[in-house]
């Protein structure tokens, strides 16, 4: 659901309001004020003293890294895995397609730290594989991210794929595409808006993640959620805690304004 | 022959959606499948085209079994009712998908992509996209993109059923005129629509619950159709139920003469302009001696601009209605009038009884 309001949130918005409806926006706006910017405006005047000697640690610049970096391949690996499996989903007849698809959206309802508590039991120090070094280094971290993540990049791709017209497929393939041309040149360009919302969610939710990263990465990986946490609850450094959120907050708010004008600009080219 | 299809089949799970299809398409020759919607019309195009597997039967071009080929191999020229252009590729690139699919050269390419786009008249329109052309300009692009890899066969599903009548007019124009540039190919043209049929096919195959009916050239179809259900549904014809007698066959009491029905002819069919409505001299019916033709009655008039199309009950024969098209400037019977139907023979044929 979240996936689609983003791409329909895109074209409502580009449509003109007809006046006085504005009134229908005060009380929505009023709420949001009174609930999400009044606790953040107070987050940001906690920061304020704090800035100078947060920024200059090399913890806090570490974890920006560690927290693009695990996004960032987090991302990449669902969209490579979400999309082959919802091409094979959607075009590779087997029994079963139908099956698998509801996988995926019981997946969606699924929290994200039982995932990492799934992993803990495979790989784990006491776990079938034993590999106790990689359950705590950043790709384990990534791994869990990008098993739980997949279906918010399937879910977009495979409504999109089942609405692409079989007859474009078929002529197509007439003119002399193979499979892997029609999937490149037909397949994915057309599918690319909802690609790009299934991706970019994930992106800020990856971003944010925090369940997955304190069951599994503990100790080795911290990322800027896991400062937040460890700064503000065991270090009772309420300032600086806040200093890490504003930056979790711009980052989050600017990777969503660039994801809307990618998605907005595109749409209005094509209208 | 560049299309051949022997005994082709479809099922589509349980439900057969093409039964024993025989049907041979020449180079140069365009062959129309005309059937009701369900007929298996569109089946027989995607067995060609090879986007469906048929259960049973082959498929042959040009003298060579490509029943197992996959579409791609098959070069074959595929137009769809929704025309199926690629919506993120502008009007030349859809016109080149196929060609640089085939690793043409750069310069080939453009030079073949300016040739269809200007046989199709849309050369002004090359760097459009799909959705900022009309309907009939969309169709234009994807007949161009079709025959742009040069096939040798072009299959066309209901090309100008998502147009509206004043444009369908038109593109059967065009088509007629794009039919005379490309002499060679073996063209097989589906539609429900019996005009189209007729206006650009050599001959018609009909099609009725996934089978074929019969195929002939259009003309002989039209004037001398084998079942009544190619009669009926070729030119709406009338079907009376006639029997055999001495010199002619007897229709509810009248004897047509000179009409010699052939074993199972059981149905006397015939144009609703050639039959001739002559107004009853004595109202009510005098008995069938004397008259012109079969006695019936006027049920309804409707005003078609070039003729009035009326309906008649036939006396004798409950159930069955007769549609006569009355020139306009003609007199027309009121409405619950006694009338003659006069059927000359030159225009009446007998068909078999088919269940329709
Ligand atoms: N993919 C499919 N799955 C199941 N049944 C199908 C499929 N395609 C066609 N059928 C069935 O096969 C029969 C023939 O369909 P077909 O599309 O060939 O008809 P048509 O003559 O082209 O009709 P129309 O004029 O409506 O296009 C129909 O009964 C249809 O329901
Ligand atoms: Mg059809």
């Amino acid at each position: 659901m979240a996936v689609e309001a983003l791409g329909v949130g895109a074209v409502v918005s580009n449509r003109p309001r007809p006046d006085g409806r504005w009134v229908w926006v005060l009380p929505p706006l009023l709420l949001i004020a009174v609930l999400v910017v009044y606790p953040l405006v107070l987050v940001a005047v906690e920061s304020a003293p704090a800035w100078g000697e947060v920024i200059a640690s090399t913890e806090f610049r570490s974890a920006l890294l560690r927290t693009v970096q695990i996004a960032v391949s987090s991302t990449a690996g669902c969209l490579v895995v979400g999309t082959f499996l919802a091409v094979v989903i959607s075009f590779v007849p087997f029994p079963g397609a139908r099956i698998v698809a509801g996988l995926v959206d019981t997946m969606l309802a699924l929290p994200s730290f039982l995932v990492a508590l799934s992993f803990t039991f495979i790989y784990g120090s006491t776990g079938i594989l034993r590999a106790g070094g990689f359950l705590t280094s950043p790709w384990a971290v990534v791994l869990a991210e990008v098993t739980f993540y997949t279906p918010f990049v399937m879910r977009p791709l495979l409504a999109a794929m089942s609405r692409l017209p079989r007859a474009q497929l078929d002529v197509a393939a007439s003119l002399g595409a193979g499979p892997w041309r029609v999937l490149r040149q037909v397949v994915l360009p057309e599918v690319r808006p909802a690609l790009l919302a299934g991706g970019s969610l994930t992106l800020l939710l990856t971003l944010n993640e925090f369940g997955i990263v304190l069951f599994l990465g503990a100790k080795g990986t911290t990322t800027l959620p896991m400062l937040v946490h460890t700064k503000g609850i065991v270090m009772f450094d309420y300032p600086g805690a806040c200093v890490i959120a504003v930056v979790q907050i711009a980052l989050s708010l600017g990777l969503y304004a660039v994801l809307r004008m990618a998605l907005g600009g595109r749409r209005a080219r094509l209208d | 022959m560049t299309v051949q299809l022997q005994d082709v089949t479809v099922h589509f799970g349980r439900t057969c959606a093409l039964e024993g299809l025989d049907l041979s398409v020449a180079a140069g020759e365009t062959v129309a499948l005309l059937g009701p919607s369900g007929s298996g019309k569109s089946t027989a195009l995607k067995a060609v085209a090879g986007f469906v597997r048929p259960s049973r039967g082959r498929v042959r071009l040009a003298g060579n079994d490509v029943t197992d080929l996959p579409p791609a191999k098959r070069g074959i020229g595929v137009v769809v009712q929704q025309y199926a252009l690629f919506p993120h590729l502008r009007v030349a690139d859809n016109v080149a998908f196929g060609l640089k699919a085939a690793r043409k050269p750069r310069a080939e390419v453009a030079e073949r992509v300016g040739e269809m786009l200007e046989m199709v008249g849309m050369t002004a329109y090359a760097r459009r996209f799909p959705r900022e052309l009309s309907g009939g300009q969309q169709q234009r692009v994807a007949i161009a993109r079709a025959l742009a890899i040069r096939p040798p066969v072009l299959l066309l599903d209901e090309p100008l059923a998502a147009l509206d009548a004043q444009l369908r007019a038109d593109m059967l124009g065009e088509l007629q005129k794009l039919r005379r540039e490309v002499p060679d190919i073996a063209i097989v043209y589906v539609t429900h629509d019996q005009s189209e049929a007729l206006a650009l096919a050599d001959r018609i195959a009909v099609m009725r619950d996934a089978r074929l009916v019969d195929v002939a050239p259009a003309a002989e179809l039209y004037a001398a159709p084998p079942s009544a259900f190619t009669a009926s549904f070729l030119g709406g014809a009338n079907l009376l139920p006639v029997e055999p007698v001495e010199g002619g066959v007897k229709v509810a009491g009248h004897v047509v003469p000179g009409l010699q029905a052939a074993p199972g002819e059981s149905l006397l069919c015939i144009r609703p302009h050639a039959i001739r409505l002559e107004a009853d001299a004595v109202p009510g019916g005098g008995g069938a001696a004397g008259r012109a033709g079969v006695g019936g009655e006027v049920l309804g008039v409707q005003w078609r601009g070039a003729f009035n199309q009326v309906t008649c009950s036939v006396d004798g024969l409950a159930g069955v209605t007769v549609r006569v098209d009355v020139p306009a400037d003609r007199r027309v019977p009121e409405v619950g009038a006694d009338v003659s139907l006069v059927l000359p023979v030159e225009a009446c044929s007998l068909v078999l009884a088919d269940g329709c």
